[in-house]
């Protein structure tokens, strides 16, 4: 069992340091992609940027046609893990009370057998793109620390939150507090990572788009 | 005064009974009544060690049912001794002076012995009773 | 009374028969979670046991401990079980006063020296040589060390004892730390609560009379047989948690009907104890019962854990303001940065610029 003041210690200052690494390298990042120094393009504009950047927007969100079997794969998993987790970290109730606790308002959740069946996909989805990305060759080769070390610290929030919430192997406090430190790690890898996408991925569709536009490339 | 004073009434839905723990219980005192047919072994259930919600307890009360037997022990309180619709299996509850639950139990036997005098109380009953014997007969002589 | 008589002969004295002393075995083995078919080896056990001294210590403490152990209703199978102890020495119990009452305590010590139990209830203050709280003119430290040096074994009854409790909340002004961090070379077995279940109490004591040694503990101290499980394990309400069903006030529908009270800050699912099996006030129920949640009470620092209406899902600190500050901070950081680059830039162009004819 964990000691006492270790879990009043993840409940409280281990969150304080989590959170401000957290928003802080977020804000930093962000803020410094969008001010980035880009030097002023001369040419006459083609074309409108707003348009096609949210055109590309949506466009960059069906890709499936032109997929083979196992880009289809890593489509359908991907959408999978992605709206499993939004579903299990926005609309669990327990979240919800923390996020009221931080933010200062809160809303309606979900019942606990869609978040459960939410929880389920998204960590099958997970585990379905783990073993494409290590038996695939190119996938393989394109791989580095990073990309296992994003997979590992988003997969155990999501595990160790589903056990916490069957009570599975250990008591309640063990688990919260294993919990809580799994999505402590999570909240200070992603700014760092390029698991900063959480932010920046319709930004960047938008700058592709919109520098196209600008070109008049785009349909 | 009792929990029902507090005005709070709680709805577990019927399905969360879990009927398993519930028909554990049931096979146990059944594999037990077996035994005691055969060599006459009883066995006793504490029912506060098992992991029972209330409703599971009352449901458990009520298949076993009603038999013909209840016994009633004033020792420290108030004991019900009461043989179910199964002969052979008693449900027994020990309160204390205030009719507060401090055992409840499944006994598996032909009688609780509980209900046998105990040999000591016997013996000093006997020596109690020879007493008065003898008072009654002293007490005849001196009379005309 | 004199302390080596058995129990056995002590209860026929009293007129309890062989039936209420068999019943109040099987009362024993239920409470001390036994095996049922082991009554009649602890009513064996306990005949021939004999009355252990018992010296009560009461230090940083609000007496509830006591009150808790005396205001169950007599007579229980409680307080026969406080019968069966030869209590020397209770400062709020004790017929005697002053230095007789410091005289019973000295001559109960010499007397079953290595033997008798040392109950403590209250934390101990350390601050300033310890003079926050002091008995008869000596410190609680004081008493507490010299008292501790013939005792079999310890008991620490209610949080304060077991883990500082009250006293030592922040800012702990007295120093107030548990028996445990003062005495290291006795078995300590904690019993917490604030107060205590009186049933647990004596259930200590019980086991003690009845084998002779301590129960089987935790690594808090604590006997595994009353703390081996949290309330939110054997809460009535649980099958509610199980299914997200919650009381979100403390008179909505929710909260009529029995519901969850997790999000009202109910500390069940982190406390260890039985107030869930064995109840309160003469087994009518406990606080989850009478429609609150659970305070944690008998957990260490549960006073520290933040609000008693925090749910467990929630921060217990102040993450709003840490959170801006740290927005504010990065993008200030990002602004800089790119202020830096843009002249890091306009340099570099200059220095590109520069290049005249006179160069060529």
């Amino acid at each position: 069992m964990i000691p006492e003041s270790f879990f009043f210690w993840v409940r409280g200052t281990g969150f304080q340091i989590a959170v401000a690494l957290f928003v802080g390298g977020m804000v930093f990042r962000m803020a410094a992609l969008a001010l980035m120094a880009r030097r002023k393009s001369l040419a006459e504009p083609r074309g409108s940027e707003w348009g096609p950047g949210l055109r590309m927007i949506w466009r960059r969100s069906f890709v499936l046609p032109q997929l083979g079997f196992r880009g289809k794969l890593t489509f359908v998993s991907g959408y999978l893990f992605h709206l499993g987790l939004l579903l299990v970290v926005l609309f669990l109730s327990q979240h919800i009370l923390l996020l009221r606790s931080v933010l200062g308002f809160g809303w309606p959740s979900l019942p606990r057998g869609v978040i459960d069946v939410a929880a389920v996909l998204a960590m099958a989805a997970l585990v379905v793109l783990l073993v494409h990305r290590v038996t695939d060759p190119v996938k393989r080769l394109l791989s580095d620390f990073q990309d296992y070390l994003s997979w590992t610290v988003t997969c155990l929030p999501l595990l160790t939150g589903f056990l916490l919430s069957r009570n599975a192997g250990f008591d309640y406090r063990t688990l919260l507090t294993v919990h809580l430190l799994t999505v402590e790690l999570l909240l200070v890898v992603m700014p760092f990572t390029k698991l900063a996408h959480m932010f920046s991925t319709f930004g960047a569709r938008w700058y592709n788009g919109a520098i196209a536009g600008l070109k008049g490339v785009l349909p | 005064m009792s929990a029902g004073y507090i005005p709070i009434r709680s709805e577990l839905p019927a399905d969360s009974l879990s009927a398993g723990s519930v028909s554990a219980v049931l096979n146990e005192i059944g594999s037990r009544l077996e035994i005691l047919c055969s060599s006459g072994e009883s066995w006793r259930i504490d029912l506060r060690s098992l992991p029972f919600s209330a409703q599971e307890r009352d449901r458990l009360k009520a298949l076993l049912g009603q038999g013909e037997v209840v016994a009633h022990i004033a020792a420290l309180g108030p004991s019900e001794l009461a043989e179910t619709g199964y002969a052979g299996v008693w449900w027994v509850t020990h309160r204390n002076a205030e009719g507060a639950v401090v055992a409840e139990l499944i006994e598996v036997t032909r009688v609780p012995d509980l209900l046998e005098s105990p040999e000591q109380d016997v013996r000093a009953s006997l020596s109690r009773l020879q007493g008065a014997i003898a008072r009654c007969a002293t007490l005849s002589e001196e009379l005309p | 009374m004199i302390p080596n008589e058995s129990l056995g002969t002590l209860l026929a004295q009293r007129g309890v028969s062989r039936r209420a002393f068999l019943k109040f075995c099987t009362a024993i083995t239920s409470l001390l979670a036994l095996p049922p078919q082991a009554v009649h080896a602890v009513a064996a056990a306990l005949e021939k046991a004999r009355r252990p001294s018992v010296i009560w210590l009461s230090f940083q403490e609000c007496t509830g401990c006591t009150e808790s152990l005396t205001r169950s209703y007599s007579p229980t199978l409680e307080t026969l079980i406080f019968d069966m102890i030869s209590l020397d020495y209770h400062h709020t119990l004790q017929a005697a006063s002053g230095t007789h009452a410091e005289k019973s305590r000295e001559e109960a010590m010499k007397a079953s020296f290595g033997k008798y139990l040392l109950v403590v209830d209250g934390s101990v203050p350390l601050r300033d040589g310890g003079i926050y709280s002091t008995i008869a003119g000596r410190t609680n430290l004081d008493i507490l060390q010299e008292s501790a040096k013939g005792a079999a074994a310890i008991v620490s009854v209610g949080t304060c004892a077991s883990f500082g409790g009250l006293p030592k909340a922040r800012p702990n002004p007295s120093g107030a730390v548990p028996v445990s961090e003062v005495i290291r070379d006795k078995p300590i077995v904690t019993v917490p609560g604030c107060p205590p279940i009186p049933a647990v109490i004596t259930g200590v004591l019980a086991h003690y009379l009845t084998f002779g040694e301590l129960p089987a503990l935790d690594r808090l101290g604590r006997p595994v047989s009353f703390y081996g499980e949290t309330i939110h394990d054997r809460c009535y309400r649980r099958p509610f948690y199980d299914r997200g069903k919650f009381a979100k006030t403390f008179d909505d529908e929710g909260a009529r009907a029995g519901w969850c009270l997790y999000e009202l800050g109910c500390k069940g699912p982190t406390t260890r104890n039985s107030c869930a099996t064995t109840k309160w006030n003469g087994g009518i129920g406990f606080p989850i019962e009478a429609g609150h949640g659970c305070l944690g009470c008998s957990e260490p620092d549960f006073w520290d854990a933040g609000s008693f209406y925090t749910p467990l899902a929630a921060a217990t600190v102040d993450v709003t303001t840490v959170a801006e500050a740290a927005a504010a901070i990065g993008a200030g950081a990002a602004v800089a940065m790119s202020v830096a680059d843009e002249a890091k830039r306009r340099a570099a162009r200059k220095a590109h610029e520069k290049m005249t004819v006179k160069d060529l």
